[in-house]
C-alpha cells in the first residue's frame, strides 16, 4: 500500500520535493528531480538482440553504454513516434545510467506533502505499486512515479533479477 | 604546536613505512624463490649472496624505520647466512625449509606491523631458537673437521690475491648528507643508517651544524645537521645510494669518489680491519676461519659483507642500471586507458567525417589526421602495455607448493616454468592465480603417481611439472603439462554415471575429457586437503570462461596431461571485424574467424532441416544472425551474403551476415554496467560514428543456436 | 637545576634526550641558553678564567639520540657563538660512542 506517508518519508522531513513533469500520451507523470541526470533528444539505438520491444537499445553516452526504454510502448500510451521533439530523460537509478523516451517534458515542479495523495486503485497505465502518489498542481493530475522501483523491477527487464 | 606535530609524525611515517613494506615483500618473496629453487647439491655462492643481501636489506630497513622486532629474526638469518657463505658452516638441504620458515616468519611480523594482524611471539622464539641452534651446533660441528676445512681454505687462497690485485677493490668516497628536515619526525634512525654504511668499509662521520641560528627559535624536533662522511669500501656508489634508498632524496645525498685503488697496489690504504664490525659472538670455527682467511687477506677480519664484491649486480643487488619504476594506482591506469579510448573514437570519427572532403582541397587536413591516427593507435598501445606484467608473478609462487604438497604425498616432483616473461594483463593475472593453483594441486594430487608406482611403470621416479606461458596471436596460452598417468577414460565415464552427468561410451576421448568439467565432478577416490575439496575443474573452468578463456585437456594414458588455458591478451581491447545484418553492425572476434566466404549454392546442404555449408569436406551447420537475433536483415539467402567460419574449441560454425565491412582494435565496454546481460554478446564497443555496436561471443552464438 | 658554585656553572640534564622527548626539554634548554648568553656576569666569567667553563652534566640522561646531539651541539655551538665554551660531563660509554658514532664529537666539545 503505498501513501503519502511513504513519500515523504523519501522527499525529506514532510518539506517540499521536486518533480520533473513529463506525459506519456494524454497522461502526466512526475519523477523525483534528483534523479535525473540529463534531459537529450531521441537518437539512434543500437538494437539489442531478443530484448523486449520496449527497450529500444542501447546508446552512447560519452563512452557509457546506456540501455533505452520507451515506457509508451511499455504501458501502452500514446503513439510510439520517434521526431526531432522526441525526448529522452537519463536517469540515474540505483547506481545505473538509464535513458527513458517520453513524449515531451514539461516542467520541474514543486510539491508539499499536503499536495500528494495516495494512489486509488484506478486505471492508470501503470501499476499502482509503482506509483508513490498522486499529486495535484492547477487542477492537473500528476501521477509520481516511484522510478527506482519501477526500473529495478523484474518486467521492465532492465537489471539482472537476483536469480 | 606539539600536536601538530605529532600529526605531521604520523603521516609522514605512514607514506615511508609503506615503501618499507612493499620493498621488504619484495626481499622476501625474492629470497623464497631463490630458496625454493635450490636443488639438492645447495646454492651456489650467487645465489647465497642473494639470500643473505634479502635478509640483510629487510634487517637494515626494519632497523631504519624502528621496527626493532623484526630485526631479531632478521639478525639470527643473517648470521647463519654469513657464516653459511664463509663456509663456516656446512649447508644442508634441511636448511631451506628453515629459512622458509623463518621467512614465514619475517612475513608475519610485516603483516603485523602493515595490516595489524596478529603475531605470533612464539613463532618468532621458535625459529629465532632454531637459528641459533644451527649456527651455534654447526659451527662446533665444524671444529672437529678442522683439518678439512683447512685443506678447503687453502686451496682457494692462491686465488684470492690474484683476484684482489687484478681488479680495483676499494674505493673512498666522500658523503654529504644534508636530510630532509623532517627526517626525525619520520621516525628514522639514523644510528642504523649509520651502522648500515659502517657495514660497507670503514666510515668516519662528521656532523656539521649551520652557522647562525637563533636558538630559542629553532624546530627541536628538525634536523638542521649536515653530515660529511668518508666512507673506505670495496662497494660501489650505487651500493652506498641504495643504503639511503627510504631516506634521502636524490639531491640530499652527494656521493663524490675521492680515490680508487686496488688492494695490491696501494696495501696502506686498504681497508684495515675495524674490529667494531668483526661479527659478535666469536665461535671455535669462526676464529679459525677468520685467521686462515686473514692471513691471505687483509679486509678478512670484517664481515664479508663487502669481500670480492666487483661487479655492481655481485650478492643479487640491484645494480645502479636496474630500471626505476613507480607505484600507480590500477584505477589511474584503467581511468587512462579509457580517455585513451575516448580519443580513438574521437579520432575516428574526425577520419570519417574528412573521408567526405575533397583530398585535393584538403590534402594539409587528411595528412594531419593520418598522423593523429598514427599517434593515437602509439598511445592506445603504450598505455595498455602498462597494465602488462609478465606471468612470473604467478609462476613464481607453485615452486614452494609444490615443494610441499610433494614432501607431504611422498612423491618426487620436478617444477619447470616456460616462458615466465610472458606478459599478461594485470586483471589477467589476479584471476588466472587460483584456476593454476587448482590444476597444479590436481597433478600432484592426482596425475603425479608415487615414484614406487612410477619405476613399475618404467619411468624415472621423479615426475615433472611444466608451466608454461607463451603468446600465441592474440591470445595467451598457459599450459600445465604433467608427465603422470593421464585421464582414466573408464574411471571418468564411470563417475559421470554416478554422478549422473550425461556420458555414454562412444564418446570421443576429447568429450569424456570435458566431463571432468561437470560440476560435481571429482574424480579423486579420496578427499585430501590437497585438492578435491568440493570444488573442481568446473570451478577451473568458470573462472577462464570469465576471462573470456577457453580450457582444453590433451590426455595420453600413463604419457601424462596436458590442460591448456588460453586467455585474449588484455581484457581491456580487442581486434575484431564489423559485420552488418541489416542496420546493425556487429564485431566479431579476430581471433575466433578461420576464414570468410560466399558459398555457392553447390557447398549448400540441408541436414535435417538445418542449413549447413560444405568447405573442405566438412559440414559445417550455419547460424543465420538475423534469425538468432531477430533482426531484420537485407540477406536471408546465404548464397547472397557472406558466411564468417569461426571455430569454438574446436567446434566450428558459420556465421551468416549481410557484409563485412571492415577490422577494428576495439575497445571493450561493458553492457551490464547499466544494462544485464546480453545473450550472444562479450560486450559492446564505441564504432567511429559514435553507434554502440555489440561484439559477439562466439561460444555463447553456438550454446544458443544449439538450444534453438 | 643551575648552580653558581665556584663560578663553575653546572647545567644537570635528565630524562629523554631522543626524538621522543625533546620538544619538552628544550625550553629548558632555551632557559639556559637565554640565562647564559643574555648574562654580562657570565661574558666575565668566561673571559676571567677557565674556572667560568658551563658545565653540562649528562649523569641523569637516560636516552640520547642523533635529535637530541643535534640539539645539544647547537646549544654549545651557540653559547660558544657568545664566547662560552661549554663542556659536557658525566658521559656514559654508550653515549661517548653513539656521539662518535654520529660525528658529533666536533661540535659537542667531546673531552678525550
Amino acid at each position: 500500500m503505498q501513501t503519502g506517508q511513504e513519500h515523504s518519508d523519501r522527499g525529506g522531513i514532510g518539506t517540499v520535493a521536486e518533480y520533473l513533469t513529463f506525459t506519456l500520451g494524454t497522461e502526466e507523470y512526475g519523477i523525483d528531480i534528483l534523479k535525473v541526470q540529463e534531459i537529450r533528444g531521441y537518437d539512434v539505438v543500437t538494437h539489442i538482440a531478443n530484448a523486449p520491444e520496449f527497450i529500444k537499445g542501447v546508446i552512447n553516452l560519452r563512452g557509457v553504454i546506456v540501455p533505452i526504454v520507451d515506457m509508451r510502448i511499455k504501458f501502452k500510451v500514446g503513439e510510439p513516434t520517434y521526431h526531432e521533439f522526441t525526448v529522452v530523460i537519463i536517469m540515474n537509478v540505483l547506481g545505473r545510467i538509464i535513458g527513458m523516451v517520453v513524449d515531451g517534458v514539461s516542467d520541474v515542479v514543486a510539491l508539499n506533502p499536503e499536495q500528494i495523495k495516495p494512489a486509488p486503485e484506478m486505471g492508470t497505465a501503470l501499476d499502482t505499486g509503482y506509483i508513490t502518489g498522486l499529486g495535484t498542481l492547477n487542477d492537473q493530475m500528476l501521477i509520481l512515479v516511484d522510478i527506482e522501483k519501477l526500473m529495478s523491477s523484474e518486467e521492465m527487464q532492465v537489471m539482472e533479477q537476483a536469480n | 604546536m606539539t600536536q601538530s606535530g605529532q600529526d605531521n609524525k604520523s603521516i609522514d611515517l605512514n607514506q615511508f613505512n609503506q615503501v618499507f613494506f612493499e620493498e621488504c615483500a619484495e626481499h622476501l618473496a625474492e629470497m623464497e624463490q631463490i630458496l625454493v629453487s635450490l636443488d639438492d647439491a645447495g646454492p651456489d655462492d650467487e645465489q647465497l649472496n642473494a639470500i643473505f643481501r634479502a635478509a640483510h636489506s629487510i634487517k637494515g630497513g626494519a632497523g631504519i624505520f624502528g621496527f626493532q622486532d623484526m630485526t631479531v629474526v632478521t639478525h639470527v638469518l643473517e648470521s647463519l647466512l654469513d657464516r653459511i657463505r664463509n663456509r663456516e658452516i656446512p649447508f644442508s638441504p634441511a636448511m631451506v625449509d628453515l629459512f622458509l620458515e623463518a621467512g614465514d616468519v619475517i612475513s608475519m611480523q610485516l603483516a603485523g606491523h602493515r595490516d595489524g594482524a596478529d603475531v605470533s611471539q612464539e613463532a618468532i622464539d621458535r625459529i629465532r631458537g632454531k637459528l641459533q641452534q644451527v649456527i651455534d651446533s654447526g659451527a662446533v660441528a665444524t671444529a672437529p673437521e678442522a683439518g678439512d676445512s683447512i685443506a678447503a681454505i687453502a686451496e682457494e687462497l692462491p686465488l684470492q690475491p690474484e683476484s684482489a690485485a687484478s681488479s680495483p677493490d676499494c674505493h673512498c668516497f666522500e658523503l654529504e648528507f644534508r636530510p630532509d628536515p623532517d627526517i626525525f619526525k619520520r621516525g628514522t634512525r639514523l644510528e642504523s643508517l649509520f651502522a648500515e654504511l659502517e657495514e660497507l668499509g670503514e666510515l668516519t662521520v662528521a656532523a656539521e651544524l649551520p652557522a647562525n641560528l637563533d636558538f630559542s627559535e629553532l624546530d627541536p624536533e628538525s634536523c638542521f645537521c649536515c653530515w660529511r662522511m668518508t666512507l673506505v669500501t670495496a662497494s660501489s656508489e650505487a651500493d652506498i645510494r641504495e643504503i639511503f634508498e627510504f631516506v634521502a632524496e636524490e639531491d640530499q645525498l652527494k656521493v663524490r669518489e675521492i680515490w680508487e685503488s686496488s688492494a695490491a697496489n696501494n696495501p696502506v690504504s686498504a681497508p684495515e680491519a675495524p674490529a667494531v664490525a668483526v661479527v659478535d659472538a666469536v665461535t671455535p670455527g669462526e676464529t679459525f676461519g677468520q685467521a686462515a682467511s686473514g692471513a691471505a687477506d687483509p679486509s678478512a677480519g670484517r664481515r664479508a659483507y663487502d669481500k670480492n664484491e666487483l661487479a655492481p649486480g655481485a650478492y643479487g643487488r640491484r645494480g645502479s642500471e636496474a630500471e626505476s619504476s613507480i607505484r600507480v594506482g590500477v584505477t589511474k591506469v584503467d581511468q587512462l586507458i579509457n580517455q585513451v579510448g575516448e580519443l580513438v573514437i574521437t579520432q575516428l570519427m574526425l577520419a570519417q567525417t574528412a573521408a567526405a572532403l575533397d583530398p585535393v582541397l584538403h590534402e594539409n587536413l587528411h595528412r594531419s589526421l593520418l598522423q593523429l591516427e598514427r599517434n593515437t593507435r602509439d598511445l592506445q598501445q603504450s598505455v595498455m602495455s602498462i597494465r602488462l606484467v609478465p606471468i612470473s608473478i604467478v609462476f613464481s609462487r607453485f615452486p614452494r607448493l609444490v615443494r610441499e604438497l610433494a614432501s607431504k604425498l611422498g612423491k618426487q616432483v620436478e617444477l619447470k616454468t616456460i616462458g615466465d616473461t610472458t606478459e599478461l594483463d594485470k586483471g589477467l593475472i589476479e584471476k588466472i592465480s587460483d584456476p593454476l593453483t587448482h590444476l597444479v594441486r590436481n597433478c600432484l594430487d592426482h596425475a603425479l603417481e608415487t615414484p614406487a608406482a612410477r619405476i613399475a611403470a618404467g619411468k624415472e621416479p621423479g615426475g615433472t611439472i611444466t608451466l608454461r606461458a607463451s603468446q600465441t596471436g592474440g591470445r595467451i596460452v598457459i599450459d600445465v603439462i604433467d608427465d603422470g598417468a593421464g585421464l582414466n577414460r573408464e574411471k571418468i565415464l564411470a563417475k559421470a554415471a554416478e554422478r549422473g552427468i550425461p556420458s555414454s561410451d562412444s564418446m570421443s576421448d576429447e568429450e569424456v575429457w570435458q566431463l571432468i568439467f561437470a560440476p560435481g565432478f571429482s574424480t579423486a577416490e579420496a578427499v585430501t586437503d590437497i585438492s578435491g575439496r568440493g570444488v573442481g575443474m568446473d570451478v577451473v573452468l568458470r573462472n577462464v570462461q570469465s576471462m573470456s578463456g577457453k580450457v582444453a585437456i590433451v590426455s595420453q594414458p600413463g604419457q601424462g596431461t596436458r590442460v591448456t588455458i588460453s586467455l585474449p591478451l588484455t581484457l581491456a581491447i580487442l581486434d575484431g571485424l564489423s559485420v552488418a545484418v541489416g542496420d546493425e553492425k556487429f564485431i566479431v572476434p579476430l581471433n575466433s574467424i578461420i576464414e570468410s566466404l560466399q558459398p555457392n549454392s553447390a557447398s549448400l546442404k540441408t541436414v535435417n532441416g538445418k542449413s549447413v555449408v560444405l568447405v573442405r569436406g566438412d559440414y559445417i551447420p550455419i547460424i543465420p544472425l538475423y534469425e538468432l537475433f531477430n533482426l531484420p536483415a537485407r540477406v536471408t539467402d546465404p548464397e547472397k551474403g557472406i558466411l564468417v567460419l569461426i571455430d569454438v574449441d574446436g567446434e566450428k560454425a558459420a556465421v551468416l551476415v549481410d557484409a563485412l565491412l571492415d577490422e577494428h582494435q576495439v575497445v571493450i565496454k561493458s553492457i551490464e554496467t547499466n544494462y544485464r546481460k546480453v545473450d550472444g554478446t562479450a560486450g559492446a564497443t564505441i564504432l567511429g560514428d559514435g553507434r554502440v555496436a555489440l561484439i559477439l561471443d562466439v561460444t555463447s552464438l553456438l550454446q544458443m543456436r544449439n538450444r534453438n | 637545576m643551575i648552580s653558581e658554585t665556584q663560578e663553575v656553572l653546572k647545567i644537570s640534564l635528565s630524562g629523554d634526550w631522543s626524538m621522543s622527548g625533546i620538544t619538552e626539554k628544550f625550553p629548558q634548554l632555551v632557559q639556559y641558553f637565554e640565562r647564559l648568553a643574555g648574562s654580562d656576569a657570565c661574558g666575565e666569567c668566561q673571559a676571567g678564567s677557565s674556572g667560568g667553563v658551563p658545565e653540562i652534566d649528562l649523569a641523569d640522561v637516560t636516552d640520547f639520540d642523533a635529535c637530541g646531539c643535534q640539539l645539544l651541539a647547537q646549544f654549545i655551538r651557540n653559547l660558544r657563538h657568545n664566547g662560552i665554551e661549554a663542556q659536557l660531563t658525566n658521559i656514559s660509554d654508550a653515549f661517548r660512542s653513539r656521539i662518535q658514532f654520529l660525528g658529533f664529537e666536533r661540535e659537542l666539545n667531546l673531552p678525550l
